[in-house]
């Protein structure tokens, strides 16, 4: 793979985190064609400004060479494994991944938490708009790292995380041990899987000096293919 | 003999160096990232040892024996257990440390999993992997115990206690801070030093971080709030993602570390990206340096993780978490209605509480049990510092334990059995007390004896140890409707013990109108004769404004609040008050009333709707009301929502504003001592291992509007809780919730053990991935795909 410079984590600081109203509202399984009365607007947008002001965004990557890609992945100076074909899809002709985690923080669990004792409708605004931001963060961050590197012609793939298609959720504590983001972003995972705080994401983007094929951008999770036929966040 | 010497070490003037990274001299060693760096340490013996003696020859004089991560957790399923772990790994530092004067440290790191209620790992669990840890360490002949890279209060403060009874070893206490001075789990650095003050540590400081001019401002600050000993390990600056190396080299570390000598800090090291290089410019760079005096730091303080409230001003106490006198509080114990007590400490807060007194005390209660669960559970709710509460030595105790941050112990008194018992426990949880000015021949009755007695108090707490700072005294509030000469009394002798004891003072301002009428007004003027006499603590119910407004200008009056400008704020944004009743004038006849109703629960308008509840109630039944209005509007709500001309949010508006109604009817009902309205009993849980319990609430709160009893037992729910309430409370329909893959499977034993016991009940389930099939896969009876639909199971299977 051609040298290339990767920004490092404090060159990309991520200056106003951005919820995407659209996306909150397909966790409150809003249907897209109704209109938002005015006083759900407003409650809607009070949600969103406390989880902008409760949010400690913090993210951590790391850049890896990938030693094969066959029905899994093995990534080199990490005990990594990634297993499925959906990653090994992703990562076809990648000769170096990003792995990725990032977090709102413990105080926006801390307000979604206190609103439900007391004001569970807010809690549940709440809820969906930090859901929407974490995803936000992610997208700003990959969108930043995109520019930086397009510039040096590496290219980006989708990203894709734990859970998604067949790339299972039990290498999460192994994918957040390699990051070590207890000690770099305080993100831990319970023994029952759960990335906590819970407004949390690890993912996995794949670095090619040549366009990505089509597959490897679209590459998500995968809602028609999805057992989960009657899912009510499901994409239509 | 070596403790003798690391303490002399510690009072003495010269720096102590201790030693860098482990998990980078292990990474160029051929660690792979992400792999247990412990195992990898004690397959290859010489390459440790080789670690430790490169530490020593560049100067450490205390070495980290690899050991961070040797926790049970991280350890499972690697067939090797603590115990083995870290007995080998600290005979290898002693092995290097042999024959010299280095000092071996436990190193022991944060467990890598998040604490209730922020996670599910149980306090209880990590006192015990700790305790585990710290076992073995002391057995192998560690010198001292680090605990290191914490980011949460509450972890650290199992890891002290496990520490303390389980070994005599100086114990080292370093955090890991993020911007803005906070950890990330928002621990201030104030509220560490205050926690840590007064439990027995040897050390405190900082670790990992950003690099050392990162940790400047940290210890800047700690100077302010602490005479302890401190330590800073910073990292070399920040890591490169594509190299992994990090920024700072060995000489530009040892300048940037040497302002860290004029602070007064005595021992440094290096954390994440270091190395022996370090060390010794470190060691260089310090051999001309000397260590600056620090400024002695008086204070009374209490806190929570995230909030220092000092006692440098009148503060408020909230006292409405206390069931005396209060039938909705004592029913809401009764019931294990914890969310009623939670909403009572949230609105505290929100009207201007400083600090929360929390009793629970009420025959019939496990007091001990149930102060240690609503203290849990208060601490994820609000983050003001808390006063026990209790005259049960064990209760206090249980909630002493599980008290996350430094809290006040309410009270202690002159009978020597009292101090016996009582002070220890200040003593050894690092609290604050409050001692009353009564004994064994009873209330004293002049300003005098109470000050004789204030005195007493005081001589017992100072020998056991117990800093002066810590003492707050009670000189007692006395219904002035009985004994009208007391409250002079009681304020004379407020004078006299802050004149000749120097003490803080509190008093419980309530009790002094009982029996009068306009209570409020006795009240407010007794308060700001307190306030004037010298009152710090005024223990009140914050929710009336004029209690708090009179806190608010005493502040000012007595010049606390500078330039008054809390107190202009206070009055021009009404901060901290509760809201006004603005009387909605919607309602002009009882028709409209009824009406106004159901638009106002359509609409979700919550105040209005209990507003308008409170009106209606005044002549109609709460059967009425319920079955002939609330339950009306609910179905309606609930049709417009599955023909979906409404949605989630709406629904649920909806149903927060009915909830208000009920919460109001409800309280109608205990008060008049009535039987209450119960469709019968439904028992909530998310499952085992999840945490995730809003899909849960929201049905709590729609089954509830039905007149469902909902038994709550919350999130992260064990098994055998589920079961055994089921059976000793006999019900019914069950409910569980499980939003992950990985948890569904916990859901699926608690069904199968629920089916095992024999109980008769019916379970129906819920949560984003569960579907028809899959819920009758696992052995439920119902799917309720959503909140809604778990009212037509109640109805199914309740009626």
């Amino acid at each position: 793979m051609s040298a290339f410079v990767l920004p490092t984590m404090s060159e990309m600081q991520i200056e106003q985190l951005q919820i995407d109203r659209a996306e909150a509202l397909r966790y409150l399984r809003w249907q897209s064609t109704e209109k938002l009365s005015p006083e759900m607007a407003e409650q809607l947008g009070r949600a969103e400004n406390d989880i902008l002001a409760a949010a400690q965004p913090r993210f951590v990557y790391k850049c890896f060479a990938i030693e094969n890609v066959t029905d899994k992945v093995c990534l080199q100076g990490s005990g990594l494994v990634l297993a499925g074909r959906d990653i090994a899809c992703l990562l076809q002709n990648a000769g170096e991944c990003l792995l990725l985690a990032a977090t709102l923080g413990n105080r926006v669990d801390e307000i979604i938490r206190r609103a439900e004792i007391c004001d569970i409708s807010r809690a549940l605004l709440l809820d969906a708009s930090a859901s929407a931001a974490v995803e936000s963060l992610c997208e700003q961050l990959q969108d930043a790292l995109r520019e930086q590197l397009q510039a040096q012609g590496i290219y980006m793939t989708a990203r894709f995380s734990p859970g998604y298609g067949d790339l299972p959720l039990s290498c999460q504590p192994q994918f957040c041990a390699t990051l070590d983001t207890v000690r770099s972003i305080g993100l831990t995972v319970s023994q029952s899987g759960l990335l906590l705080p819970r407004k949390s994401v690890t993912a996995v983007i794949g670095l090619l000096t040549e366009p990505p094929a089509a597959a490897q951008l679209t590459l998500k999770h995968n809602c028609a293919a999805c057992r989960l036929k009657n899912c009510p966040y499901r994409r239509k | 003999m070596k403790k003798q010497i690391l303490q002399q070490r510690l009072a003495g003037q010269d720096f102590v160096l201790l030693d860098g990274a482990m998990g980078t001299m292990l990474l160029a060693a051929g660690l792979k990232l992400g792999e247990n760096s412990e195992l990898f340490a004690l397959a290859q013996p010489e390459v440790l040892l080789d670690i430790h003696r490169q530490y020593m020859a560049a100067g450490s004089n205390i070495i980290y024996a690899c050991t961070f991560g040797a926790n049970a957790r991280k350890l499972a399923g690697s067939g090797h257990t603590p115990e083995e772990v870290i007995s080998r790994a600290v005979q290898i530092a002693k092995q290097a440390a042999q024959d010299t004067d280095t000092f071996v440290a436990l190193d022991i790191g944060s467990l890598g999993e998040l604490l209730e209620p922020a996670g599910t790992l149980r306090f209880e669990q990590a006192y015990a992997m700790f305790k585990e840890m710290v076992l073995a360490g002391a057995a192998a002949g560690a010198d001292l115990i680090a605990f290191e890279t914490m980011t949460d209060l509450y972890e650290l403060k199992a890891a002290v206690l496990a520490a303390q009874e389980n070994c005599d070893l100086p114990i080292f206490c370093t955090m890991t801070f993020d911007k803005n001075n906070r950890t990330f789990s928002g621990v201030s650095v104030a509220a560490m030093a205050c926690l840590l003050n007064s439990l027995d540590v040897a050390a405190i400081g900082v670790n990992c971080s950003p690099g050392p001019e990162g940790i400047l401002p940290v210890i800047q600050e700690m100077v302010q709030y602490t005479n302890l000993p401190l330590i800073v390990k910073a990292n070399a600056g920040l890591p490169n993602p594509q190299t992994g190396a990090y920024d700072i080299a060995p000489e530009e570390f040892a300048r940037q570390m040497l302002p860290f000598a004029d602070l007064g800090v005595q021992m440094l090291g290096g954390c994440c990206g270091t190395g022996p290089a370090y060390i010794a410019a470190l060691k260089q760079a310090l051999a001309g340096a000397r260590r600056g005096q620090r400024q002695l730091v008086k204070q009374s303080a209490v806190c929570s993780p995230t909030r220092l409230v000092q006692l440098n001003q009148p503060l408020i106490v909230g006292e409405r978490l206390n069931p005396t006198g209060k039938k909705v509080f004592q029913q809401a114990l009764r019931d294990d209605n914890i969310d009623y007590i939670l909403a009572r400490a949230i609105e505290q807060q929100e009207a201007g509480a400083d600090i929360l007194d929390v009793n629970v005390g009420l025959p019939g209660i496990d007091e001990p049990a149930m102060l240690a669960r609503v203290i849990k559970a208060l601490q994820g709710a609000v983050d003001l510092p808390l006063q026990i509460d209790s005259s049960n030595p064990e209760a206090i105790e249980a909630g002493l334990r599980v008290c996350n941050g430094k809290a006040i112990v309410n009270s202690v008194n002159g009978k020597a059995e009292s101090l016996a018992t009582i002070l220890p426990l200040v003593k050894k949880y690092g609290v604050a007390v409050i001692g009353l000015t009564l004994d064994e021949n009873g209330l004293a009755q002049t300003a005098e004896q109470r000050l004789q007695i204030a005195e007493r108090i005081m001589q017992a707490a100072l020998a056991e140890g117990i800093a002066p700072e810590d003492i707050y005294i009670d000189c007692l509030t006395l219904t002035v409707s009985a004994q009208q000469e007391q409250a002079r009394e009681t304020l004379a002798a407020m004078r006299l013990v802050k004149e000749r004891l120097g003490l803080k003072t509190v008093l419980g301002v309530s009790n002094i109108s009982f029996g009068l009428p306009q209570r409020e007004l006795i009240n407010q003027t007794f308060l700001s004769m307190a306030l004037a006499a010298g009152l710090d603590l005024a223990i009140i119910n914050p929710n009336i404004p004029a209690m708090t407004d009179t806190v608010a200008a005493a502040r000012v009056l007595l010049n606390y609040d500078r330039g008054g400008a809390a107190y202009i704020q206070r009055v021009a944004g009404e901060t901290g008050r509760p809201a006004e009743n603005n009387a909605v004038s919607v309602a002009d006849s009882a028709q409209s009333a009824e009406q106004a109703l159901l638009k106002a629960v359509h609409k979700g308008l919550k105040s209005e709707v209990r507003q308008l509840t409170v009106q209606l109630l005044q002549d109609k039944e709460p059967m009425q009301l319920i079955n002939g209005l609330l339950i009306p509007a609910l179905d309606e709500v609930g049709q417009f929502y599955e023909q979906e001309r409404i949605f989630l949010p709406q629904l649920i508006n909806s149903a927060a504003a009915a909830s208000e109604a009920f919460e109001v009817i409800k309280a109608q009902i205990i008060k008049q001592g009535r039987a209450g309205v119960s469709k019968g009993k439904i028992l909530l849980a998310t499952v085992w291992g999840d945490i995730h319990d809003i899909g849960k609430n929201i049905v709590k709160v729609i089954l509830e509007n039905y007149g469902y009893q909902v038994v709550d037992l919350g999130k992260d729910v064990p098994v055998q809780t589920v079961v055994e309430t089921a059976i000793a409370q006999d019900i019914r329909l069950i409910g569980l919730s499980a939003l992950m893959t990985t948890t569904v499977a916990s859901m699926e034993q608690t069904i199968a053990a629920l089916h095992a016991s024999g109980h008769a009940c019916h379970i129906f389930v819920g949560g984003a991935v569960l579907t028809q099939e899959y819920a009758a896969a696992i052995g439920a009876d119902f799917y309720a795909k959503d909140a809604n639909q778990s009212v037509q199971i109640a109805k199914t299977v309740l009626g």
